[in-house]
């Protein structure tokens, strides 16, 4: 039997440790610290892949948070203005690798603070590395609350999605109290199997729990993350015969699922995706089928503030985009993280962290205009609820003190 | 007294000790980012390494090893929430993964060729649905280890030892009667089984230690990264991986995979990082697999033989007359 084929060489096994001795001997055996003459910070974004639509907006806002730094002369830190080098890198919406990169960016190119990425299963993935290495690192793209309050170094400014789910039921209420609706309405509560979709699933939860004479789930299913085809779950919703959707989907399967209730030609009072529906990559791809779905984002441009009304025009005039809601927090993540190195003085990662935990950012164009970070590390900012309207319009209509339309219930049968 | 000169058998062999005693010892001279890229590395040797030895040696193309990467990772983090100190569930990982192995194996190895080949791919996706759908493994968010369950010396110096493990015990197989046997089964299955040989019990072996091998591995790298999400772990593109660092180093050699791991897992990460060759290592892939493909299916190591035959041959070679 001729075994040549397979039977390795004498010289193959040293050959094979001497490959990963290479390995080892292609690193410089000790990395030089750079001088601290800029600030490195460092920020890992899913810019292409599954994420890509939000990942490309995070890019987009973090980019013009640095730009407009920079343009302005530099950072002010400990007296000194200073550079922002931006070190934003992409990780193809792959938990594993986002977290490789997070530590690529701290351990080799030396930044001082970390902007994490979008997605809570991505920032799930990151955040157990600035732990390991002492460095501040701030979220603006994940709001499920297991991420926080782990590690005295992980910020978030995305508010709970329990609290977005709760507002949305308090929206609802409303409406039944304004005889919009009738009182016992029934819920086909559909949310992703996340972290962030059993947030959405215990607010809504709870809160009919609370209020049973109003509200009751009578089906809670969840859905894997980018599931390939909703139709069979959207068949059990129909069986449901319930009153309200409310559902919490990521964008692409918000689309997804919409598209396939819009096809199968489902009806409920009041529909809602949670933060979904008032996009504009989803309005662009579902267009009318869009209309009358109610959307808590963690920003809009509505808000009656007159620093949203400046940013957004300043953001529209700088980019040609039209800000989202993820345009905003990321610009504001930035904006804090910044913020904080400024506080800080310095461009040691204990002063950048202390900064943050007791940042008060005055002006903020998040709901209610402040942006402060609590104990577990997470920013607690109110939510607004947006409602489509047909034509493309979006009107605020939570809270009722900054509405600039009145709510349609319930949805006028297509 | 002149001392006894080092047989030409013993050398390769002291010279790996001597490298893995280097690579073991690196956290003294090396920084914790060089550290980072040396553990990649050693990862991603133990699965193209433990993947040989049933896609190389016996010819077996299971594009399916995700799941065993899944089941450590998945296994040491479940007993690591039960208090469970993470090291102590590797044994559980390399069994659980194993008995796993030989249960799909036995069905599987009936068919032969592409049929083998699909039937691992869709087992491996029906594990990653079954994961995502399922709430002990967290869903789609995956679940994080318990706090302070992490020590990188201890990981690091598990990694590189295992790494150093698997390619010791791949050349031992390889030269071993079980290698042989591997060896016929992939040169011509109906004859080896003519001459006696167990073709099922041996894949089925096959399967079962590399399964346990790459099971550990994962268990390592759950360890590494305090995270797990069946979108990571059990994601097709890591199956895809795993046989593509083989394909391009050299299947069924033993440098051939260690160096299609090399140039892998060190390229990926550093092409990552930089924004302008992002999406350069997909490129650099695929073109090395097509060069493999239609010139070279023996790999880089292939290329390497033919060109040091040539040598020989030219005039003024060892070999020239």
């Amino acid at each position: 039997m001729n075994l040549s084929l397979f039977r390795p060489s004498r010289t193959t096994a040293p050959l094979a440790a001497l490959l990963l001795l290479g390995a080892a001997s292609s690193a410089p055996p000790a990395a030089a610290v750079p001088a601290d003459e800029e600030v490195r910070i460092g920020a890992v974004l899913p810019v292409t892949g599954k994420e890509s639509k939000i990942g490309g907006a995070f890019k987009q806002a973090t980019e013009f948070a640095v730009k407009e730094i920079n343009d302005a002369g530099g950072l002010l830190v400990g007296g000194k203005k200073l550079k922002v080098d931006l070190k934003l890198l992409d990780d193809t919406s792959d938990a594993a690798k986002s977290a490789q990169l997070v530590e690529q960016l701290i351990a080799q190119q030396r930044v001082h603070a970390v902007i994490g990425g979008y997605g809570s299963q991505l920032v799930q993935a990151q955040s157990v590395v600035p732990e390991r290495y002492g460095i501040p690192y701030v979220a603006g793209g994940a709001g499920a609350t297991s991420i926080y309050g782990r590690s005295k170094w992980v910020f978030g400014t995305l508010s709970p999605v329990e609290n977005l789910a709760t507002t949305q039921m308090e929206f609802l209420q409303d409406l039944v109290a304004a005889g919009k609706l009738k009182k016992g309405l029934r819920i086909s509560l559909v949310t992703e199997n996340t972290e962030h979709g059993k947030d959405f699933q215990k607010g809504v939860r709870d809160f009919a729990k609370a209020h049973p004479a109003e509200f009751t789930v009578v089906l809670d299913e969840s859905f894997e993350l980018y599931a390939p085809d909703f139709k069979p779950l959207l068949t059990r919703v129909q069986q449901a015969k319930a009153d309200l959707f409310m559902c919490d989907a990521h964008l692409e399967d918000f689309i997804s699922m919409q598209r396939a209730y819009t096809q199968m030609g489902l009806y409920h009072l009041m529909l809602t995706y949670g933060a979904r529906g008032a996009d504009e990559a989803g309005r662009k791809g579902l267009g009318a089928a869009t209309d009358y779905i109610f959307a808590s984002g963690w920003w809009s441009d509505l808000l009656p503030y007159p620093q949203v009304k400046a940013w957004t025009a300043k953001y529209k005039a700088a980019t040609g985009t039209a800000p989202q809601w993820y345009h905003a927090t990321a610009y504001e993540t930035a904006r804090a993280l910044l913020a904080a190195v400024t506080k800080a003085g310095a461009l040691k990662p204990d002063a950048i962290r202390g900064a943050l935990a007791s940042l008060d950012l005055e002006d903020s164009i998040l709901p209610g205009g402040k942006l402060k970070f609590s104990r577990s590390g997470q920013a607690l900012l109110p939510f607004v609820v947006t409602q489509n309207k047909p034509g493309g319009k979006i009107d605020l209509v939570w809270p009722k003190a900054a509405k600039t339309g009145d709510p349609v219930a319930p949805v006028p049968r297509s | 007294m002149t001392p006894a000169p080092v047989s030409r058998r013993t050398l390769p062999w002291l010279l790996f000790a001597a490298a893995g005693l280097v690579l073991l010892l690196a956290p003294r001279f090396l920084d914790r980012g060089s550290l980072n890229d040396v553990w990649n590395v050693a990862f991603g040797v133990i699965l193209a390494c433990s993947w040989n030895i049933l896609g190389g040696f016996a010819g077996q193309v299971s594009i399916g090893y995700s799941a065993f990467i899944g089941i450590g990772a998945y296994t040491t983090v479940l007993l690591a929430l039960k208090g469970v100190d993470p090291y102590l569930t590797l044994p559980l990982s390399a069994l659980l993964a194993a008995v796993f192995a030989v249960l799909i194996g036995l069905p599987a190895f009936r068919l032969r060729g592409p049929y083998f080949t699909i039937v691992t791919i869709g087992v491996s996706e029906a594990v990653r649905v079954f994961a995502s759908g399922v709430s002990f493994t967290g869903g789609s968010s995956g679940l994080r280890m318990p706090a302070g369950s992490f020590d990188f010396s201890v990981n690091y110096a598990s990694m590189v030892a295992l790494a150093l493990a698997v390619i010791a015990l791949t050349a031992a197989l390889s030269r071993s009667p079980f290698g042989a046997a591997l060896g016929a089964i992939r040169q011509d299955i109906d004859a080896a089984e003519a001459l006696g040989i167990d073709s099922t019990r041996f894949k089925l072996g096959a399967h079962a230690i590399s399964a346990a091998l790459v099971a550990v591995a994962g268990s390592l790298y759950a360890i590494n990264f305090q995270y797990v999400a069946p979108g990571s772990v059990f994601d097709f593109r890591l199956s895809l991986s795993i046989v593509l660092m083989p394909i391009i180093g050299g299947v069924g050699t033993l440098a051939g995979p260690v160096l299609g791991a090399v140039i892998f897992s060190y390229l990926q990460i550093k092409l990552l990082t930089i924004p302008a060759l992002r999406d350069s290592y997909l490129f650099i892939y695929g073109g090395l697999l097509i060069l493999v493909m239609l010139f070279e299916p023996k790999g880089i190591v292939g290329l390497w033989n033919r060109l040091a035959a040539s040598v020989r041959r030219s005039p003024g070679g060892s070999d020239a007359r």
